[in-house]
């Protein structure tokens, strides 16, 4: 009864107990915490081009640019058992036969993390607001423009460019009505549940205040200036220890 | 005797029996075959990192541009799990929709892990969606099915 092995065992299994505890209430714990997120969308500018948009078209087909103004008061979605908020705007426009559940594609996104979370090269910088970008090239301006010049959550941005250029799987998106930009959110938790965009009150939890734009259209056609898109900081990676692409190894 | 041993073995028994069933309940509430996994690739860092455990939901039929949805394709070892960027409604063959996927990590969105000739993977082919999740457990199932192949 006391030999060290049975010690072991009983010490591991009430470990692992506590942790289980822990755990399941740090996971509950998220959805007392109240919140009350508010964000505005605006359209400024879009344009649909005929090209190859992805480095797999082999075909020509119609592709989006939407550029957008949003403001975001997302600060109490961060609470303990926040690791990062994943934000997304996301294009919606309905489909062309009646019936159908309207389109969705993601024309932007930033990981946003919390205080707690170690460092990642793809967390989101939030850009200078214009009036401090008086380029003094010292350390602690280096500094700061590494650095969000607001509190978490909160998002300032104008004539945002698009990180992504959509198309539509028929290849087809001129002219298309009654498109809207929605924001989403997907608060990532050290651990628990994921939970997304609540446009609903549960509880404490207040709905997403705003965060749709008016509805738009797709022009028709057009030429294509300043078709620029935000560049991600993601890193490129196969997965480890699995698939590679079909065609050998592609790197980049 | 035999009694004797029966009378040892059975919470052994018991136990296991307990496990099977709840695994086999949990299979049917969460609609998955595989409800539990370990993540094996960096591609969906800093949200996912590998050696998380993630759990899984089926029981949302339809996959919304922001979710997790986990892709097996036919045929293949593993499945992907990586964000859907793009659902489209609208599409010839018979299924439900059609989905575009990227990782977070990655630069480029999932073609060119998809099999030949396809641009978005179909509802059916995605075995569930990321509800859940436990940082680091999963390292240990990973030391030990490396240990298992050498």
């Amino acid at each position: 009864m006391h030999s060290a092995l049975v010690r072991v065992q009983n010490v591991f299994g009430f470990f692992t107990t506590v942790a289980f505890t822990v755990a399941t209430l740090i996971a509950l714990s998220t959805f007392i915490n109240p919140q009350a997120p508010s964000a505005s969308i605006k359209l400024r500018n879009v344009q649909v081009v005929r090209g190859r948009p992805h480095y797999y078209s082999y075909k020509k087909e119609e592709y989006a640019h939407i550029k957008f103004d949003l403001d975001t008061d997302l600060f109490e979605l961060f609470n303990w058992n926040t690791k990062q908020v994943f934000l997304y705007i996301k294009a919606v426009y309905p489909a062309t036969k009646p019936g159908l559940p309207p389109s969705e594609a993601i024309i932007w996104d930033a990981i946003l993390p919390a205080s707690s979370a170690p460092w990642h090269q793809n967390h989101y910088i939030h850009p200078s607001p214009k009036k401090s970008s008086s380029a003094k090239k010292t350390k602690k301006a280096a500094k700061q423009a590494a650095e969000s010049p607001y509190p978490r959550g909160i998002l300032h941005l104008e004539n945002q460019r698009p990180k992504y250029q959509i198309t539509d799987i028929s290849g087809k998106l001129q002219n298309r009505t009654d498109v809207q930009l929605e924001l989403g959110w997907n608060v990532q938790p050290w651990v628990g549940a994921l939970v997304w965009t609540n446009w609903r009150e549960y509880g404490v939890w207040q709905g997403l205040k705003g965060g749709k734009s008016e509805t738009f259209e797709f022009p028709a056609i057009g030429a294509g200036k300043k078709l620029d898109t935000e560049k991600g900081k993601e890193g490129h990676r196969l997965m480890a220890g699995g698939e590679v692409p079909v065609g050998g190894d592609k790197k980049g | 005797m035999i009694r004797r041993l029966l009378h040892e073995i059975f919470p052994a028994l018991w136990l296991i029996s307990a496990a099977i069933i709840g695994h086999a309940n949990l299979r049917l509430v969460t609609n998955c075959s595989d409800y539990v996994m370990v993540v094996s690739s960096e591609s969906m860092e800093p949200a996912l990192y590998r050696g998380d455990l993630i759990f899984l939901w089926n029981r949302e039929e339809q996959v919304h541009a922001g979710d997790i949805p986990v892709v097996w394709f036919d045929g293949r070892e593993l499945p992907m799990v990586h964000r859907a960027i793009e659902v489209h409604h609208e599409i010839d063959t018979n299924c439900t929709h059609a989905i575009l996927t990227k990782g977070d990590n990655n630069l480029f969105d999932d073609v060119v892990l998809y099999p030949v000739g396809r641009n978005h993977v179909y509802r059916e082919e995605v075995k569930g969606s990321v509800r859940g999740y436990v940082p680091f457990i999963g390292h240990l199932i990973l030391f030990v099915k490396s240990w298992i192949v050498l």
